[in-house]
């Protein structure tokens, strides 16, 4: 399992968040008297792990499994299951139940669902009459701490869940996480949102705040001074961009899940041939956090320098006569060497992937068809790449891409590129259009695109990023600053009354608010306002910001916030909470269908 | 065995000497007090067969000893040292004007005590002690970093790495321009085939109609 995040050095206390669910979890387990087994859905165990230890739960009698369809291998007579509150997971423990019926096996069963049980997984249980033998209870897990600045509130589906089919039941639960943050750090006065299901989120949040207020009066000063949500539909461009940081090509490439990679040994440099093996990857690793927020371009010039340094340190100590306290600085720089070599293996096997013609090519048409230049090149390429056969998420990033620059296609160029996609990959992806249609993000043109005078108002473009000492958080994309993280930039700076022209052209609506006093009223910040709550608070610590993005942030996206927070005059600290972390891949992958 | 033999001296007078054997060290001595005249400062040592004689003046008083070649000249000269400050300490100005042996009735117990201690008590090296220990200590972390480095190949190899990512170094940006206008050129060239093309066609058509290749019939 991956190795639990270091988050002493969070801007506010993360780790007393991780504590209580590690403690609540025991507590689900103590209550179940000896020796138990713990089956837990497969995705819900990766997040687990970064809440609890396994060695933790093994001192508790813990045996550990994974939820499937087949039956449970365990001599415990007591069974416990953790899963998320969906059918399907019901269905494996309903067999997993009559297999062991069915065998004669007498067992203890109790259901916990995450974060709360619902109503279609108990009417599961009863259909299969076994709702009798089953204890069912909730692990009202919202959040994971992901890192010292990063949360997850691990919904995969949530982006396409309100985009195609409706269900805004994540909203609720992203209203819940933040409302829990508000019993820990007070209630957050200002509130910013953009897009129609962040402005869902702060009523909603609203309504709990009403319903099981937050007793403001025991707190100073609040923790967390503003809140900004961001829906992912407000900007589809940045996370179907590649990403050029580190970071970011690693999970563009290797895919990062919950804070690690998995990958062949031998490409660590390890000599077990076709075994696996896993990376952490989190601000634990000092020399990781130093590159990871880096452009790539940087990255291999910085480890370069650090392995030709200890180079000569070494040739110097043998061939020269050091004392023994040079001797010993020189151990101690030793002890980062099994880091370096990590991350030189890591940044390796990167760059054949990064030095492709393939991948420069795509890297070409995302800048051009982002910089809104040469349309008939960009149909062109695409059409080239779909007679190709290329990977089809690679495909439709670039298509989805095209379609959201130009809002959306001419009729005749729109049915083309149906057409083709059909005969390329399959009829069975109609499926996969039709959901990609519903969801806005390739369809037909119905107006003139507004794209070119948000990319001007907002100066999306930047020409000449220095990616070595860049001074705009367009060095992520080397020369795209992503739009999402230039509506943080204004809404924390000055607000977002002077760009409220543009925010009209962006998808859904928009909201500023002030909470507390002003509770329910909504109303405009003025600039006194804002001057007013830049507030440091009492430890002299810098005000907190959280930055909510409903739908997924990329890791392109949490390095320009970092970017930002390491400015001069930078007045808060920024706090990233999503729904995920992804990147233009699995983003594409949550609108195919498994048809058959 | 250290240091056998001891004096202490006023010019060419001796006022106190010590001698831990029966040798002629003594008749050497006072060959050594006669052929170092004056009362400039000075640090010498002049060998004798197997023994070293070891000479040390300081404001006109000559501190002298001989000592086994095996002793080296830290050693006895720390000894010349001490006894020079323990004498003058003692007997401060009367040096001046004493009469020859005039202090070795009392003195040259001294000399034996420090004499015997010098020779044998094996702090006296504390300090060659010490930078034997350092040096094994810093033998063994060489080792240890030998060892750990399987003696730089790791280093070497992960240099060689960033070497070759090096090289394929490059700007994102200016190779998406570069690939960019190579997209433009094969667009450009596409174009001006399909032009040559139609011409040639054209000019076919027009030969065929115009019955032969100069085309007599319409011009």
């Amino acid at each position: 399992m991956a190795q639990i995040p270091n988050l002493d050095n969070a801007p506010v206390n993360l780790t007393s968040i991780r504590e209580h669910s590690q403690k609540e979890l025991l507590n689900i387990l103590k209550n179940v008297r000896g020796k138990k087994c713990l089956v837990i859905d497969p995705k819900l165990g990766d997040s687990l792990s970064l809440i609890i230890q396994t060695s933790i739960l093994k001192e508790h009698g813990v045996e550990l499994r994974h939820l499937s369809g087949d039956p449970i291998q365990t001599d415990c007579s007591k069974v416990v299951y953790i899963v998320h509150a969906q059918p399907k997971l019901m269905r494996f423990i309903c067999s997993n139940i009559h297999n062991d019926v069915s065998k004669g096996l007498q067992r203890e069963y109790h259901v916990y669902f995450v974060p709360r049980r619902t109503v279609v997984c108990e009417k599961v249980l009863e259909e299969e009459k076994l709702h009798n033998m089953v204890t069912i209870g909730e692990y009202p897990l919202y959040s994971v701490p992901m890192d010292e600045d990063v949360l997850s509130f691990e919904l995969d589906l949530s982006y396409k869940e309100c985009q195609v089919d409706g269900d805004t039941s994540s909203l609720w639960h992203i209203a819940k996480a933040i409302h829990k943050l508000e019993f820990s750090f007070g209630v957050i006065p200002n509130v910013r949102a953009k897009g129609k299901a962040s402005v869902r989120v702060a009523d909603i949040l609203n309504r709990m705040q009403a319903e099981e207020p937050v007793n403001s009066s025991d707190m100073v000063v609040p923790e967390i001074n503003t809140v900004i949500l961001l829906d992912r539909e407000v900007d589809m461009v940045t996370p179907l961009c590649s990403q050029l940081t580190y970071e970011g090509l690693l999970d563009e490439f290797l895919h990062i899940n919950n804070g690690s990679v998995e990958l062949d040994a031998s490409i660590m440099g390890l000599q077990q041939e076709g075994k696996k093996t896993k990376v952490p990857l989190n601000s634990s690793d000092k020399l990781f956090k130093e590159i990871r927020d880096l452009n790539f371009e940087v990255v291999v010039q910085i480890l370069r320098q650090k392995a030709t340094s200890m180079k000569q340190d070494y040739t110097e100590m043998t061939t020269t006569t050091q004392t023994v306290s040079e001797l010993k600085d020189f151990v101690k720089k030793l002890n980062s060497l099994p880091e370096m070599t990590r991350h030189i293996n890591l940044a390796q096997h990167l760059s054949t992937f990064t030095s492709k013609p393939s991948f420069l090519g795509q890297l070409d048409m995302e800048h051009t068809i982002v910089e809104a230049q040469s349309y008939d090149i960009c149909f062109e390429y695409i059409e080239e790449l779909i007679h190709k056969q290329e990977p089809l998420t690679t495909v439709l990033r670039l298509l989805i891409l095209f379609s959201i620059t130009n809002s959306g296609l001419p009729k005749k160029h729109f049915d083309y590129f149906r057409r083709e996609l059909l005969h390329s990959y399959g009829f069975e992806h109609i499926a996969m259009l039709n959901n990609l249609e519903k969801a806005g993000l390739f369809k037909k043109q119905e107006s003139k695109s507004n794209w070119l005078t948000i990319k001007r108002a907002l100066q999306l473009v930047v020409e000449d990023t220095d990616t070595a000492n860049p001074n705009d958080i367009a060095y992520v994309f080397s020369g795209y600053a992503p739009l999402s993280i230039r509506l943080v930039q204004h809404a924390i700076r000055s607000g977002w009354r002077p760009v409220e022209e543009i925010l009209k052209l962006l998808p859904g609506p928009h909201l500023e608010m002030k909470r507390g006093g002003f509770s329910n009223s909504p109303s405009f910040d003025t600039l006194s306002g804002i001057q007013s709550s830049i507030a440091k608070v009492p430890d002299g610590r810098r005000a907190v910001v959280l930055v909510v993005f409903v739908g997924g942030v990329t890791f392109a996206e949490i390095s320009a916030l970092r970017f930002l927070c390491t400015q001069e005059g930078m007045a808060y600290d920024l706090i990233i909470a999503t729904t995920k972390i992804v990147n233009g891949q699995t983003l594409v992958e949550t609108f195919m269908e498994k048809l058959g | 065995m250290g240091i056998l033999y001891a004096l202490v001296g006023r010019g060419s007078v001796v006022l106190a000497e010590f001698s831990g054997t029966t040798t002629n060290a003594s008749a050497i001595a006072r060959q050594i007090l006669e052929k170092t005249p004056g009362n400039n400062d000075m640090h010498v040592s002049y060998s004798q067969d197997r023994y070293i004689f070891h000479v040390k003046r300081t404001d006109g008083l000559t501190v002298l000893c001989m000592a086994d070649d095996t002793a080296g000249r830290r050693i006895p000269f720390a000894f010349l040292e001490d006894i020079h400050q323990k004498f003058v300490r003692t007997y401060g100005r009367a040096v001046h004007s004493a009469q020859p042996y005039g202090m070795n009735e009392e003195f040259s117990r001294i000399l034996s005590q420090q004499m015997e201690y010098y020779s044998s008590d094996p702090n006296a090296d504390r300090i060659n002690r010490l930078k034997g220990e350092m040096s094994q200590v810093r033998n063994v972390m060489i080792e240890n970093i030998d060892k750990v480095l399987d003696r730089g190949d790791r280093l070497e190899l992960l240099v060689d790495k960033t070497a070759n990512m090096q090289g394929n170094t490059f700007r994102f940006r200016k190779q998406a321009r570069r690939f960019r206008s190579t997209v433009w050129w094969r667009n450009v060239k596409l174009t001006i085939a399909l032009i040559v093309v139609l011409l040639v066609i054209v000019y076919v058509v027009l030969a065929f109609v115009c019955h032969g290749p100069a085309l007599p019939s319409c011009f």
